[in-house]
């Protein structure tokens, strides 16, 4: 059985199903695709990596310097898109179970949902 | 040259070694004073940020602290900080605090053996040795006879995380239950409790510190379980079983119980050790 995905571990993987990406990047992406409403912090972000590579759902994909400053770049793994599609189909799930019941509870209610 | 000029390369970049700011008079146009400057300023602020990773395990930094620097860099760029601020201190502070005692980690299979054996030990002396109810005397905890069980206690644990892939946390739980066994037994000779003996300490420390600072060569491993194992039978399972002789029997039944485990994981040791060097021949004859 698959475990739930957490949030900084779900954006990462968004964010790099695009292409191949450094953490910087990471960062600015998970905040733009969430609305700004997740700031991954430094540590977060290199722990996940650390254990999403551990479980070879990321990989590092090399080493560049840019400005005096290394950049370390990583792309998601088959594996890794693998658990992020499954991550989506759950959440998909998750959010049409939720909103039939609403639309049933709106029928009643008269309240409306978006 | 000038007394107050420094000598410099052409080029150079933000690695080299910390420069001095009072660079005065005619450089040949080469660098000017606020470069110089400048130059020292992104060296001691790179060190602030830099600083900040102390709280990682060498090895995490020697991997990953060029990068991260390089994000946190960026990170202060964009908003304009020229240190870094509080929450990611904070946070790094954390993340190092985690990376160094929780995150998973494997231990050696040394160290595990190590683990089980003083897990065992633990189990044995709470069982056997310490399991008192009734008995009003100083020091003692419960039911039982001295307060050494709390380190017991945290050597199962420590067991139970080494095998669960929590090495880091395994290890730190050793490194407490060696702290609470050296002072219980300090506490035991001082206010004559009853127990631990100093016996007991060295058994309980000696696995711990094994499992804490594993031996890096396979023969130093097997040779300090050999030594370890060894104490153990010596100091508890000959009395025992002695006193078992005379008047005791489940005593005997716990000195069979740890002398079948130490034998288990000798066999299992020199198993993998036979293994190892089985491989390493054939490799050499491929």
């Amino acid at each position: 059985m698959q475990i739930e995905m957490r949030e900084p571990t779900f954006w990462v993987l968004t964010v790099l199903a695009a292409g191949r990406n450094h953490g910087y990047a990471l960062i600015a992406g998970a905040r733009e695709l969430s609305d700004g409403r997740v700031e991954l912090k430094v540590a977060t972000l290199y722990a996940a990596l650390e254990r999403l590579s551990g479980e070879g759902l990321v990989m590092v994909d090399g080493d560049e310097v840019v400005d005096g400053r290394l950049r370390r770049y990583f792309r998601i793994t088959n594996a890794g898109i693998a658990a992020l599609t499954f991550e989506v189909n759950r959440l998909e799930t998750n959010a049409r179970q939720a909103r039939t019941r609403l639309q049933a509870l709106s029928g009643v209610t008269g309240l409306g949902i978006a | 040259m000038n007394p107050g000029d420094v000598d410099l390369p052409r080029t150079f970049s933000v690695a080299v070694p910390f420069l001095p700011v009072a660079a005065s008079g005619s450089m040949n146009g080469i660098l000017r004073d606020e470069s110089l400057a400048d130059v020292r300023h992104d060296q001691l602020r790179d060190a602030d940020f830099h600083k900040m990773l102390r709280w990682y395990p060498s090895a995490w930094r020697e991997r990953n602290s060029a990068a991260v620097v390089s994000i946190l860099l960026d990170q202060a760029e964009a908003l304009g900080r020229d240190r870094p601020g509080a929450a990611d201190r904070l946070a790094l502070a954390l993340g190092g605090i985690w990376e160094r005692f929780v995150a998973p980690a494997r231990l050696s299979r040394g160290a595990v053996v190590a683990l089980a054996l003083n897990a065992a030990f633990s189990v044995f002396y709470f069982v056997f040795i310490a399991w008192g109810p009734g008995i009003e005397f100083a020091g003692t905890v419960g039911p039982f006879t001295n307060p050494s069980v709390i380190a017991g206690t945290l050597f199962v644990f420590a067991l139970g995380f080494a095998v669960a892939g929590r090495g880091r946390t395994a290890r730190l739980l050793s490194g407490l239950g060696i702290a609470v066994v050296v002072a219980v037994g300090i506490l035991s000779q001082t206010f004559t409790w009853l127990g631990p003996s100093w016996s007991t300490v060295a058994i309980f420390a000696g696995f711990a510190f094994f499992a804490v600072f594993p031996p890096q060569s396979p023969r130093r491993t097997f040779w300090t379980i050999a030594a370890l194992s060894s104490l153990v039978a010596v100091l508890t399972v000959v009395p025992i079983a002695w006193a078992g002789l005379i008047a005791y029997r489940p005593a005997i039944l716990a000195a069979e119980i740890v002398l079948s485990a130490g034998i288990v994981a000798f066999g299992v040791r020199i198993i993998v050790r036979l293994r190892t060097i089985g491989e390493a021949v054939r490799n050499e004859r491929g």
